[in-house]
């Protein structure tokens, strides 16, 4: 059973790590400031550099939302095992939708389900889950985009004048530092919560001690885990981030980095943790209307803040329904394996019948310089210019995707 | 209930430190920009652009090792 979860928590290390690359890698792939392999190596290399840097080791994974421990409840590796299914399936529902959804809120959602079918409804504390997830969802998406807006319209600003195109192509250099500061920062934090998974399971099966930290190869197999989803490049949610939201220039590229960075370094030192995922969605979308007020598709917005509210619920609706076939006994976890193993390769052949990869989210931007709106965006409308765009609030019909496969 | 001051001082740090950099990277690359144009023509005046340049690329490269510097929890 430890062994199992210990695979399951790594496979969730790895699809958080597909799932979060377009967080920083999104905008220089869809400026050109960094071919789209080099960028996920790039990230993928401080992922792993990061996971090894940190050392505030996050004991307490859900942050006091479940009651655990001394005098609450005690959580099973049973109900870890059904939580881990729960945030997987959401995290590869949503890639193959390609929206950007939060892997921190899927594994809390997933652990929250588990845990309420396990011991009830007790075990949960709302108020935490206001103050640290709801809330903090709600506004993150807002100060980052207040934040890029600013600064995109600094950045065109000072750089306004008779060359200004020519310069402005500079950012892109800019890009390369902004966009590595989002990878480190994203390694400290999210390989983080596998190793406390991992370290949980560990001390509830009795193969490590209380209260003491992850072991060096925990450590270890986390970094490469995350790393190795990483450098996988989640090609379908950076092709949401880089692309569908808005056309993204050099300046608002950095911009919008620059703002994720400031936001998410101040928010996890001040004790305000924010979502890395919204934060750097809400970026672009500040950048998008920093350079033009129409230049944001609000539908993919939509559909992405959907995604968000739904997020937790539906991977603690999942978990909740793992975790009552898993109390069936051996047979039921069993069961549980063998359906999740299932979607899960369902899912990575149904996402091969429109493929994202390296190659078709980087031919975006040639179609988008050549005005001819021809992109293909999993489930999303295509790409219009913003000529269009004001003539009919919605977009174009989906009918020319099929013209690039 | 949540911490409003918390989140203030969050947006306020948030809004500050990616208005420096962007900022100061703007002025650089504008900087560079005008020493390109002026440098053939009037050599002192392309010095006097590249060094400001260099001193605002300098700033931006001095908040990107602070940002560094927070995101390692050991050197804090």
């Amino acid at each position: 059973m430890v062994a199992l979860v210990i695979v399951l928590a790594l496979f969730f290390d790895f699809t958080n790590g597909f799932h979060d690359t377009a967080n920083a890698m999104a905008t220089p792939i869809a400026t050109g400031a960094l071919k789209p392999r080099v960028a996920v190596a790039i990230a993928a290399v401080l992922n792993l550099v990061g996971a090894f840097l940190s050392t505030e080791v996050a004991r307490t994974i859900s942050g006091g939302l479940i009651r655990e421990g001394a005098g609450g409840i005690q959580i099973t590796p049973t109900m870890i095992f059904a939580g881990l299914i729960g945030a997987i399936m959401w995290n590869l529902a949503t890639w193959l939708l390609g929206l950007p959804s939060s892997s921190s809120h899927a594994l809390f959602g997933g652990l929250i389900g588990a845990v309420i079918v396990g011991t009830g409804f007790g075990a949960i504390d709302p108020s935490v889950l206001m103050t640290k997830i709801v809330l903090p969802a709600i506004l993150a998406p807002f100060i980052a985009a207040i934040v890029a807006f600013v600064v995109t319209k600094i950045a065109y600003g000072i750089t306004a004048g008779p060359k200004a195109d020519q310069a402005r192509k500079r950012f892109k250099y800019g890009q390369v530092f902004t966009s590595s500061l989002v990878s480190l920062a994203h390694g400290t934090n999210d390989a983080q919560k596998t190793m406390g998974i991992i370290t949980l399971t560990l001390i509830a099966g009795g193969f490590q001690a209380s209260g003491t930290g992850p072991e060096f190869w925990v450590i270890a197999v986390c970094a490469l885990a995350i790393a190795l989803g990483t450098y996988m490049g989640g090609w379908r949610i950076i092709k949401t981030i880089g692309t569908a939201i808005t056309d993204i220039a050099p300046p608002q590229g950095f911009a919008a980095e620059a703002s994720t960075t400031a936001t998410i370094l101040a928010s996890s030192h001040l004790g305000f943790a924010l979502s890395t995922t919204q934060v750097a969605s809400g970026s672009v979308i500040g950048a998008g209307l920093g350079k033009n007020r129409r230049g944001v598709r609000w539908r993919v917005a939509g559909r992405i803040a959907l995604a968000w509210l739904v997020t937790l619920p539906a991977a603690a609706v999942m978990a909740a329904v793992a975790e009552l076939v898993a109390r069936l006994g051996p047979w039921g976890i069993a069961a549980d394996a063998v359906v999740g193993a299932a979607v899960i390769v369902l899912m990575f052949r149904r996402s091969r019948r429109n493929p994202v990869n390296h190659k078709n989210v980087a031919s975006e931007i040639s179609v988008h310089s050549a005005h001819t709106p021809t992109m293909s965006m999993p489930n999303a409308p295509p790409s219009i210019s913003n000529k269009s765009a004001r003539h009919s609030p919605v977009p174009a019909p989906r009918a020319n995707e099929r013209n690039v496969h | 209930m949540i911490a409003w001051a918390e989140f203030g001082i969050v947006a306020v740090a948030s809004l500050v430190g990616a208005c420096v950099l962007v900022t100061f990277a703007s002025v650089g690359i504008r900087l560079v920009e005008s020493r390109e144009r002026t440098r053939a023509a009037r050599p002192a005046a392309g010095h006097l652009y590249g060094a400001g340049a260099l001193a605002a690329f300098a700033v931006c490269a001095a908040t990107v090792v602070f940002g560094i510097y927070l995101i390692v929890p050991a050197f804090n």
